[in-house]
């Protein structure tokens, strides 16, 4: 049973990820702290019922609609919260809240309170073994991995993902050396807001959307940057297996309702014992922003 | 607090009379529930202002304080017998406990951590008040039994929750006027423009942020003890609901952070407009008032960042500025 649990954990980790590592790299890169992440997440579920529903095209041929929609969704918000990279903390916690309030009841008005889900796709389970998995699950984690493994690649291999770096590391300091930091904050913000419209259109295969789900899924990406060490894609990820399989295990064994209670806790505790994250021992995508974060 | 300014005070004790007998005289109580509700968010954004505006820690947890203040009254009163007379006091006592737990072990965050941690805290609170349906009722929720008397805390009259509700706020402009011209009001402003600064002086950020974190939710625990009284009924998700305090949040930025009357101006302007639109549009826009919230949010974050109340100040005081430049 036990192995049931932790694979199943990691399934639904692999899932998280995706809504994490956007908000990590956006807080990494140009420190902008996003608590509207989980909102855009919401987004992605809705576009991806809507497409649904109208045409009937399957949840992972809606992102030629989902990732369209949250680039230009980036491009606006990214545009609000520009004057304040670097500047005003405070500000952008209030302007993200602001957004997470009006995105959620632009939902509420357009698609009422009902829980939004897409039924099954996929008729059976596989089964390997002792062990089952729902084909959505699984799905879901393959494309989820893939598109990290992809990313990481791009962040080290290639100009712009260095450039990146660059500005995570110093922002003053890449400017010197020719990196268009105000292109690379939007590039970033950008491309958070699209893994999260992805983590979205693969989470509503596996959860109902409500207009207000958005607070879970912020908090859950939160949790998951600060346990992962702020900045850290690869502890992000790992964090976010470490989370899954906290749900699973503790829903299997407290009750359903109080999966998130203990990560909560953890995330608490975490914070406070140690604000460099769990897997600051992993390579950083840059130290320098550990040793400054860690105070 | 040298000397206090007379002619103000006593302006303010002419006003708190004035609304105590303009409340005599709304016979509906619908319109006393409107002003009722007024006075509750003001005194809410008000007890929060001193926290967010005041000392800079952005809570968006605050609820778990009033949360903690309703559970705590109703529960001493429906298992114990425990009159809320005294519940009300206690309920502040807990969340105020509650608060210094949770500073001692998060006040040294750095912004949004803090805010995070907060948040964490009432969601926390939301699913065990969900899970010990022994003590809370679970998700049914507690119904405080409709028996009017003193002892019970529950009035017939709903101007009796009137005056409770005006001398709750009454107190709360008190205590924040009273901090925002002491010496631990400097120390916090000094605090929140600049940290490392202020504390390189000697001042002990701790300490003060420690206040201004017992007080508000001291304050806020009592609203939420009141608040269940008022309406005989509470569930963890409307007591333990982060949306309320990002909308308490809200009316204190909207109004101007920092200043004794900007979360009074947020509350009196915005939530009548909220009434309306619920009463008026409820049905087809449900979520139509929090939208112009976060809307007006972000509009005065962008544009005024100091809010209503600030801004005016600094026009006002620009102006007397240039008239004395010209005199000379």
């Amino acid at each position: 049973m036990l192995i049931q649990l932790l694979i199943s954990g990691i399934m639904l980790g692999g899932v998280y990820a995706l809504t994490s590592i956007g908000l990590s790299l956006i807080f990494g890169v140009s420190k902008i702290v996003n608590f509207a992440h989980g909102d855009f997440v919401v987004v992605g579920m809705y576009i991806t019922y809507s497409v649904y529903q109208a045409t009937g095209l399957s949840p992972y041929l809606s992102w030629i609609v989902v990732i369209p929609c949250s680039v230009f969704l980036g491009y606006l918000v990214f545009l609000l919260l520009k004057r304040t990279i670097g500047v005003q903390e405070v500000n952008q916690i209030f302007i993200t809240l602001g957004l997470s309030m009006v995105i959620q009841n632009v939902i509420l008005m357009v698609f009422k309170s009902d829980y939004r889900t897409i039924r099954t796709i996929f008729k059976n389970n596989i089964k390997i073994g002792d062990i089952f998995l729902t084909r959505e699950g699984l799905l879901a984690f393959l494309i989820a991995i893939v598109i990290t493994v992809v990313f990481l690649w791009f962040l080290n291999k290639t100009d712009t993902g260095r450039a990146m770096k660059a500005v995570s590391q110093d922002r003053s300091a890449a400017h010197l050396m020719g990196v268009r930091v105000g292109g690379i904050d939007l590039l970033v913000f950008c491309l958070g807001i699209v893994f999260a419209g992805i983590a979205g259109s693969l989470l509503i295969t596996m959860f109902a959307a409500y207009p207000t789900s958005g607070g879970v899924y912020n908090l859950l990406a939160w949790v998951t940057v600060v346990m992962g060490g702020l900045g850290n894609v690869v502890g992000a990820l790992f964090a976010a297996f470490l989370i899954g399989i906290i749900e699973i295990v503790s829903g299997y064994y407290l009750g359903a309702d109080m999966r998130q209670v203990v990560y909560y806790v953890f995330f608490v505790i975490i914070l406070i014992l140690r604000p460099q994250g769990l897997f600051s021992g992993i390579k950083f995508i840059n130290r320098k922003v550990k040793t400054n974060e860690a105070h | 607090m040298k000397h206090i300014n007379i002619k103000k005070l006593l302006l303010w004790i002419g006003f708190f009379i004035l609304l105590l007998i303009l409340g005599t005289k709304v016979g509906n109580n619908y319109y006393l529930d409107f002003l009722i509700t007024i006075f509750f968010m003001a005194s809410m954004a008000s007890a929060w202002n001193l926290v967010g505006g005041y000392a800079g820690l952005i809570s968006i947890g605050h609820v778990a304080f009033l949360g903690l203040g309703a559970y705590t009254s109703s529960i001493l009163f429906l298992k114990l017998g425990v009159s809320p007379l005294f519940g009300i006091f206690l309920g502040g006592g807990m969340a105020m406990l509650l608060a210094f737990l949770l500073g001692i072990l998060t006040i040294r965050l750095r912004g949004p951590f803090f805010t995070l941690s907060t948040i964490a805290i009432a969601e926390i609170l939301l699913l065990l008040a969900t899970r010990f349906v022994d003590l809370t009722g679970g998700s049914q929720g507690l119904d405080i039994p409709y028996k009017p008397s003193v002892f019970n805390f529950v009035f017939k009259s709903y101007y009796v929750y009137y005056v409770i509700y005006l001398v709750l706020l009454a107190v709360i402009i008190s205590v924040v006027t009273y901090i925002n011209h002491s010496k631990t009001g400097c120390y916090l402003k000094a605090i929140r423009e600049d940290e490392t600064a202020a504390s390189s002086l000697g001042v002990s950020i701790l300490k003060y942020k420690m206040t201004a974190l017992l007080i508000s939710a001291f304050f806020t625990g009592v609203g939420g003890s009141i608040y269940a009284q008022y309406l005989l009924f509470i569930d963890p998700h409307s007591v333990f609901s982060v949306g309320f305090s990002t909308k308490v949040a809200a009316l204190s930025i909207i109004g101007g952070l920092g200043t004794v009357l900007g979360p009074i101006v947020g509350a009196f302007l915005l939530t009548p407009i909220e009434m309306l639109l619920r009463s008026q549009l409820g049905g087809t826009y449900q979520g139509l008032y929090l939208l112009l919230y976060g809307v007006i949010m972000i509009l005065v974050i962008l544009i005024i960042p100091r809010g209503i109340v600030g801004t005016l100040t600094e026009v006002v005081k620009n102006k007397r500025k240039k008239d004395a430049d010209r005199t000379k």
